[in-house]
């Protein structure tokens, strides 16, 4: 039994009736899996977490939402603005973001003969700017150009493009050239090439990403507003911290609905993309 | 008129594709490019619309210099040569029709062809192109549910709908059927006799080549070793097969069994 | 042959109008242009924002020495490394709270009502915005990296669940017949009939979602949960540019190295090493 054990941690040599000697492979699971608890008992100490605490004061998570639900459905002819800027903010950044990454993923992709150098450097570039969630940019931009709407839209619309950009070109690398060679051999220009070779084998692929990139941004930017980039999160900040729970609580509920209704309608319409 | 003058091709990694070609194709001629895979039969008719450039000698149409060619010189050229290939080459993900109209794209401004904008004639041409190949019913299927004989057609119409001066096809029927491809050879056939176009293919089938081509060019490693009407290829054909292929002919060079 | 035979004319008063398209498209663009008209002001932005900008970037080009060797709780060092502490936990906290979910939501492992009753439970999680189970949470457990291991794990629960699903019911059930007949137990069925099956799957998932977990790490710290979120946001509110260049810089370098290590491991899965 020990010893079964003990095998786990090394492989196991087997002797062969014609004296062959056979070695497992070695296996470095175990291994992993004992690092894995080893930084996991560190960061625990590192960030203080303490379970007693939890299970002693989480009644206070069914408070807060006891407090937030039923919601003060009066609070609707107050919010409402604030909630179509949110959705008019990804949807406007959304649709310049990808918009944008449109051309932009032709050209970066390496089926179009673009020097190697300048392609790795421009994608390089975009993978910088896509480390940074869209807050960072919403932030940056609201001291700019002032807190508002704006800022959020154009933190939105560049978050968008950063990833938008990626998917596309990607997924345009893997399309067939045959038909491209042949337009060129038509005499048509590189342009054409692309609008009417190339673009028809990604169109629902292309269409699939906006959508998407739209859900995900509806998700983001209700958070925005806490940094002063427009939307639901300025109303949301003021109402918790005057201890409005109950008006919190009639945003999270339409927050909730419409995340729910647009990505419902999103994945049913990118299926049959996806299909067609 | 189409001329080769002492034609080389050396690829970037040392491969010697095209080695001292000289050839003259009269215009409305129907020429078969027979040789083994690799002996440069697609370098050799992808440097008529410079596809591929060339790296030594050179390739003239009715007089003018391809190899001179660019920008908007070069697409205005190309626009009279039509092009055909051995995987069809279609988007998969549009009509026929479209498939079609993609060979008018050329002559079209940068606006029209952003909203897709066909005239009228454009229109009425490729499918009178889609008639002439005898697919027309199919205008309005998408490429990817005909079958592989229908969509070397629709390649082949698109072709037409460039109103093209020569033809050249890469392997065109290496991916039919023998009974498609047997439909495929005689369209072209047609194509040539009617319309006085000068077509070159590119074959691997020798029987089928002997069928429809007036001429047989024979290349082996960048060589022409062959050139001479059908009849005078057929006088010797074993020996003419030697020469080209290195070897006897096997069943595998052939489309359909030998009578 | 039947009368209407096809013509070429005929075929061309086929051709699909094009009008529908230009409506929608023509719809698309009024509809964005309105929106955009709505949403951006011209008052006063134009000199006083390029001007800010100009001090912005040039304050970005000189990232702040001090903060990056700082190597105290106010030190780049340790920001970073609470951070992904934060998404470390709440990814590893977040499979141990979705594998059982994951399993029960499975069709091939229990009954359907149990799945649809699990299901549910994971839309409910997933619906629910993830920064307000921030707030929740620093209501709960106060202020600082706690909350943020927290809403860090609730949020992770959704998609891990959904990925482990798939690759569940994708599994082949041939092999755990195979060891039924040999007589194995339910210990050795799991260890050597769902585990080799599923392991590489589930490291791959979770290796991804930890990759997603540190680029959002930052969002915590406006709510006060925890991360290097706070100080960046105080710093850019501030407007001392060569702190938060120095943070920006940091947060770039570990989200890119953390990018690497994930799609090199998830691409040695994927060829099933």
């Amino acid at each position: 039994m020990f010893d079964d054990l003990l095998h786990i941690f090394y492989p196991r040599e087997y002797t062969l009736g014609n004296g062959k000697v056979v070695k497992e492979k070695f296996n470095p699971a175990p291994y992993i899996t004992i690092a894995v608890i080893i930084v996991t008992v560190y960061f625990i100490n590192f960030t203080g977490l303490s379970l007693t605490k939890l299970v002693n004061r989480f009644h206070f998570f069914f408070e807060m939402l006891g407090q937030m639900f039923p919601p003060r459905w009066a609070f609707w002819a107050e919010m409402k603005k604030a909630m179509w800027d949110t959705i008019v903010m990804s949807f406007l950044g959304t649709a310049f973001g990808c918009l944008l990454a449109l051309p932009l993923s032709f050209y970066l992709s390496n089926n179009f003969k673009l020097p190697n150098w300048y392609l790795k450097g421009h994608k390089a570039v975009l993978s910088i700017f896509r480390t940074l969630p869209t807050l960072i940019y919403a932030r940056l931009l609201s001291i700019i150009i002032g807190a508002g709407t704006l800022s959020g839209t154009i933190s939105i619309a560049i978050f968008t493009y950063t990833i938008a950009v990626k998917m596309m070109y990607e997924q345009i690398e893997t399309i067939d050239m045959g038909p491209y060679e042949a337009m060129e051999s038509t005499g048509a220009t590189r342009m054409q090439c692309i609008t009417c070779a190339a673009f028809p084998q990604v169109r629902g692929f292309y269409w699939s990403t906006v959508l998407y990139c739209f859900e995900t941004n509806v998700r983001s930017a209700a958070i925005l507003g806490y940094v002063g980039a427009g939307g639901i999160g300025v109303l949301m900040n003021a109402q918790l911290s005057w201890r409005n729970y109950d008006n919190a609580g009639l945003m999270v509920l339409v927050l909730v609905i419409t995340v729910v209704v647009i990505e419902t309608i999103s994945r049913e319409i990118r299926k049959k993309l996806i299909q067609g | 008129m189409i001329k080769f003058d002492h034609v080389d091709k050396v690829y970037a990694n040392g491969t010697k594709a095209l080695d001292d070609v000289n050839l003259e194709i009269e215009q409305g001629e129907f020429v078969a490019i027979i040789g083994l895979s690799g002996a440069g039969k697609s370098t050799l008719i992808r440097t008529i619309n410079k596809m591929i450039e060339v790296t030594g000698g050179v390739v003239s149409v009715d007089g003018v210099d391809v190899s001179k060619l660019s920008g908007k010189a070069l697409r205005r050229y190309r626009r009279k040569i039509g092009m055909v290939f051995q995987s069809f080459n279609l988007v998969n993900r549009t009509t026929v029709i479209n498939n079609v109209l993609s060979a008018r794209v050329a002559d079209m401004g940068f606006f029209r062809t952003l909203f897709g904008l066909y005239s009228r004639e454009d229109k009425i041409k490729a499918l009178e192109a889609l008639d002439k190949v005898g697919i027309l019913d199919k205008a309005y299927s998408r490429a990817d549910q005909l079958s592989g004989g229908q969509q070397q057609r629709v390649a082949l119409a698109r072709t037409l709908a460039q109103d093209p001066e020569i033809i050249l096809a890469d392997e065109p029927v290496a991916a039919l059927d023998p009974v498609m491809a047997d439909v495929v050879m005689s369209d072209f056939q047609k194509i040539n006799r009617d319309m006085n176009i000068t077509v070159l293919i590119n074959i691997h089938h020798v029987d089928l080549a002997l069928q429809y081509a007036d001429r047989i060019i024979g290349i082996q490693a960048g060589k022409i070793v062959f050139d001479g009407p059908t009849s005078l290829y057929k006088q010797d054909e074993k020996a003419n097969f030697r020469k080209i292929y290195g070897r006897d002919i096997i069943d595998d060079d052939l489309m359909k069994e030998r009578k | 042959m039947t009368q209407n035979k096809i013509t070429v004319d005929g075929q061309y008063r086929k051709y699909p109008p094009l009008w529908p398209r230009y409506v929608i498209e023509a719809i698309g663009c009024a509809v964005i242009l309105y929106l955009t008209n709505d949403i951006v002001s011209f008052n006063g932005i134009n000199e006083r924002g390029a001007a800010m900008a100009k001090v912005v970037l040039l304050g970005l080009l000189k990232p702040s020495l001090a903060v990056i060797l700082d190597t105290s709780s106010v030190g780049l060092a340790y920001m970073l490394m609470e951070t992904l502490a934060i998404a470390f936990l709440g990814t590893i906290f977040g499979l141990i709270l979705a594998l059982p979910l994951a399993f029960l939501s499975s069709r091939n492992v229990a009954p359907r009502w149990v799945n649809y009753i699990c299901l549910t439970i994971i839309s409910i999680i997933r619906a629910f915005p993830s920064f307000m189970y921030a707030i929740m949470f620093v209501k709960v457990v106060g202020t600082g990296p706690f909350a943020g291991v927290l809403t860090m794990s609730i949020g992770s629960v959704g998609m891990l669940a959904k990925l482990m699903i798939e690759s569940i019911e994708d599994m082949n059930p041939g092999i755990i017949e195979a060891l039924d007949a040999a007589g194995c137990s339910p210990f050795e069925k799991i260890r050597y009939g769902i585990i080799p099956q599923l392991s590489s799957n589930i490291v791959s998932t979770v290796i991804y979602r930890l990759d997603i977990n540190v680029k959002n790490a930052t969002i915590l710290g406006v709510v006060g949960a925890g991360g290097i979120g706070a100080s960046l946001i105080h710093a850019i509110g501030q407007g001392n540019w060569p702190n938060t260049s120095a943070m920006l810089l940091g947060l770039i370098v570990m989200v890119l190295l953390l990018e690497n290590f994930s799609t090199r491991i998830r691409k040695k899965l994927a060829m099933g090493e």
